[in-house]
């Protein structure tokens, strides 16, 4: 179970260079030098976090792409916990928004 | 004014340890650029003491370089390089940067070269260019970049591409516009490791004789290959090869994805000191990947097919 925050505000890590290639995005972290890549799926997470948060940035996904709800819910957690650990993303809680067993997102 | 580069001018006051001005024109002086005048300006001072107080107080970031580490301090759009003893001050001028580059460099000597050469290359970007590690050949005046990490064969394909008729642009570092996408070798030669000379010797039928540090130095001038000694052509930037090894498999391109090419572009152009100049150049390689073609070069089995560089 990965705990996330359903009020929290995301915010992508100011130090990050992004290049944007219209459907899909490069970022890079100027200090550990490392590359990091986002799909077209990746890139609207990464674009919207920021204003819609999580709950937004999935139907902003489901809109988007031929994709469940569950099943972008569950790429989208994936991929904020990857961003977030590569420091490349930083979040702000309060409110805690789990991920199920059965992979569906609930306030605790 | 002392020289230009790419018709941007760089001006030198003070007094400069003559070894080091010596090393600054080896670098970055090459006439045969005639480009039309550019408003950007490179100032260089120079003094025995750093310009104002040396902000120690300010966190300093580490650059690894071959000659050593360099401490790089930002106050942006002021960027300290070196310590107290020895350094440079970069001051990038104007609301976007793009006025020019003030460097106030103090207690430099020859062997403090890197210094200078961060400095000017960090202007050269705030002016607009992009800088390319890569090995560059051009044809009929389009050029083709392989791009890779050390090792890789970036050396070895232009070689072959030589061989094949192509002409040397750079086998190691260039500068690009990338409005226009034209393409400016900035070295003098190939340098070659033994084998890798060995090889070139056979082909060519030239025996390198000129040794430096670790690697055989082979002027473009005595490769005759018809590449104008006064002037060089207008070449301009069509396709980046990404190399790849692959012995098992035979020699050819492939396509490249725009995120690999971008990728790619970051590794090869080198990350720039200011914020806005990072963001900056993003956007020009963003600009650069949708308007080249991306390939993979895969160097495996056989020849490589260079009369398919520019198909696609």
């Amino acid at each position: 179970m990965i705990g996330m925050n359903s009020s929290m505000n995301y915010r992508h890590n100011p130090s990050v260079i992004v290049t944007d290639l219209e459907d899909e995005l490069v970022l890079l972290d100027p200090v550990s030098k490392q590359m990091f890549s986002l799909n077209a799926v990746g890139r609207v997470l990464w674009l919207a976090l920021p204003k819609q948060g999580l709950q937004g940035s999935v139907e902003q996904i489901t809109r988007s792409f031929d994709v469940s709800p569950e099943q972008a819910q569950t790429d989208a957690l994936a991929l904020i916990e990857s961003l977030t650990s590569s420091k490349l993303l930083e979040v702000t809680d309060s409110g805690t928004l789990e991920v199920t067993d059965s992979g569906t997102l609930e306030v605790m | 004014v002392i020289f230009k580069i790419l018709g941007r001018s760089l001006s030198l006051t003070g007094t400069m340890d003559a070894s080091l001005e010596a090393a600054l024109r080896s670098r970055w002086d090459f006439p045969e650029y005639t480009r039309a005048d550019h408003p950007f300006k490179l100032e260089i001072s120079c003094s025995e003491t750093p310009p104002t107080v040396f902000p120690t107080d300010v966190t300093a970031s580490v650059l690894e370089l071959p000659s050593g580490n360099l401490e790089c301090r930002h106050l942006e759009p002021i960027i300290w390089l070196g310590d107290a003893r020895s350094g440079a001050r970069l001051s990038l001028l104007g609301p976007r940067l793009q006025q020019g580059t003030d460097v106030a460099a103090w207690g430099l000597q020859a062997k403090d070269a890197d210094v200078l050469h961060i400095a000017i290359a960090e202007g050269l970007r705030a002016s607009g260019l992009i800088s390319l590690h890569a090995s560059i050949a051009t044809r009929d005046g389009q050029a083709i970049a392989f791009l890779g990490p050390s090792g890789r064969g970036k050396t070895t394909t232009l070689l072959r591409a030589l061989a094949a008729g192509f002409q040397p642009v750079c086998e190691d570092f260039a500068w690009c516009d990338p409005d226009s996408l034209e393409v400016f070798g900035f070295d003098r030669g190939l340098r070659l490791l033994p084998d890798t000379a060995k090889h070139f010797e056979a082909q060519f039928g030239i025996a390198p004789s000129i040794w430096q540090v670790d690697k055989w130095f082979v002027p473009y001038s005595s490769l005759n290959l018809q590449r104008q000694a006064t002037t060089r052509p207008l070449t301009v930037l069509r396709t980046v090869a990404l190399l790849e090894r692959d012995p098992e498999r035979p020699t050819g391109f492939e396509p490249l994805s725009k995120r690999e090419a971008a990728l790619a572009f970051w590794e090869a152009s080198g990350m720039p000191l200011s914020r806005q100049i990072q963001e900056r150049v993003s956007k020009r390689i963003s600009s650069m990947v949708s308007r080249l073609e991306g390939r993979r070069l895969r160097l495996g089995q056989g020849e490589i097919p260079f009369d398919q560089v520019f198909e696609g």
